[in-house]
């Protein structure tokens, strides 16, 4: 059986509304694939850095599977929160990334749902904005065409993937 | 050591040199850093050090950008049967305050040891955990005591960073809050040696840089 490790690091985030952020992630993988060590899912610390500056979260990730086919191909499915002055959680955005096949520094553009005028007017006021109910959405490509959202800010990530016996499997990659 | 022979090796050897070449933090003069490598359970040390303090290091005004050179050199091989648990470099600079006090944290990083091999240039962003309550803030600048980790390798860890466990101050838990200020530069050289043997795909080498090769390859040829 061939075998997939993904080490990194979720480095931060940049360009949301405020810059005090954490970040929920977690990695949703097919049925080939089995989770041999490591975790799948966490929260990074929120992180108040100065103005302009990128909030910082060097939350490492570090998976090993193993795996029967392809099919379903780790994602890594990202939950943005900002935090205003008085502690209250709001959310920044949402992005997911399948898992890069290639080493190094990637960045996931992140969205927010926008919501329907009303919502959107009860926001400006009030504050709070609408959140998905349903978070396979994040991940999914089949339920979006209804979905009207705004850009968030940028999530950068280092990945590394190292794989094991897929040469045996005649895969090149 | 002797050579091992093809098909009976179960590890591989990780080697990293470089170096802790700089680190900037703005209005901060004297500051020095203290390194530790973590690793999982499958991981050992084989040779070199672990763990280090560098000299206390201040930048002087030839400088432009106001960085403070360390220059300290790190030299250490690792040997495992398994990439999970991959070495970090964990560093946690420490300087002065505002007051001028000693020894404040400026600031923790970690970074994983890069996998693929070459040389590589890492900057590291580093934070510094922030006391959970408004009260616990104050006390803390007031008596120049900041929140540190209690256990040195907690960067390099994924748990627990949700929020803090209860305390005096704050008896319900919070939001595990941090800040970020300053950087740290390395400079890491990775070569890796076994790995394609036990059947890992090694990414290739970035840029030019030493590749070990099996030693009874080596004799063959």
């Amino acid at each position: 059986m061939a075998e997939l490790h993904v080490v990194g690091q979720l480095l931060g985030g940049d360009g949301f509304q405020r810059n005090s952020l954490f970040c929920k992630w977690s990695i949703d993988a097919g049925p080939n694939f089995r989770l041999l060590q490591g975790h799948t899912s966490g929260q990074t610390h929120c992180d108040h850095p100065n103005e302009d500056e990128p909030a910082v979260w060097a939350h490492p990730l570090d998976l090993h599977y193993a795996l029967k086919g392809f099919d379903g191909w780790p994602k890594l499915i990202l939950e943005v929160w900002t935090v205003d002055q008085f502690g209250r959680c709001e959310l920044g955005g949402y992005g997911c990334c399948v898992v890069p096949t290639s080493s190094g520094m990637h960045e996931v553009q992140t969205w927010r749902p926008c919501g329907t005028l009303r919502e959107q007017i009860t926001s400006f006021f009030l504050g709070g904005v609408p959140t998905l109910k349903h978070r396979e959405v994040i991940s999914s490509s089949f339920d979006r065409f209804r979905l009207h959202t705004e850009t968030a800010g940028a999530v950068s990530l280092r990945l590394c993937i190292v794989t094991k016996g897929l040469g045996r499997y005649r895969v090149t990659g | 050591m002797a050579a091992p022979s093809a098909g009976q090796q179960r590890y591989f050897n990780v080697m990293a040199t470089g170096q802790i070449e700089s680190g900037r933090f703005e209005g901060n003069s004297s500051l020095y850093c203290r390194y530790v490598f973590s690793c999982g359970e499958d991981w050992s040390v084989m040779c070199g050090v672990e763990e280090g303090i560098t000299q206390m290091a201040s930048s002087s005004g030839s400088t432009a950008n106001g960085s403070v050179v360390w220059n300290f050199p790190i030299d250490a091989t690792f040997r495992s049967t398994c990439p999970h648990g991959w070495p970090q470099l964990v560093l946690s600079v420490y300087g002065e305050d505002y007051f001028g006090r000693p020894d404040m944290i400026l600031g923790y990083g970690a970074v994983h040891l890069p996998l693929t091999p070459g040389r590589h240039r890492v900057t590291v962003r580093t934070f510094r955990p922030l006391a959970s309550s408004l009260l616990g803030r104050l006390q803390s600048w007031l008596n120049g005591m900041r929140p540190e980790f209690i256990e040195s390798l907690f960067p390099a860890k994924g748990e627990g960073r949700e929020a803090t466990s209860p305390c005096i101050c704050s008896p319900r838990p919070a939001l595990f809050s941090t800040t970020s200020f300053g950087s740290v530069s390395l400079v890491l050289d990775v070569a890796i040696q076994g790995m394609e043997q036990l059947g890992y795909a090694v990414p290739p080498p970035r840029a030019e840089g030493v590749r070990l090769i099996d030693p009874l390859a080596a004799t063959i040829s």
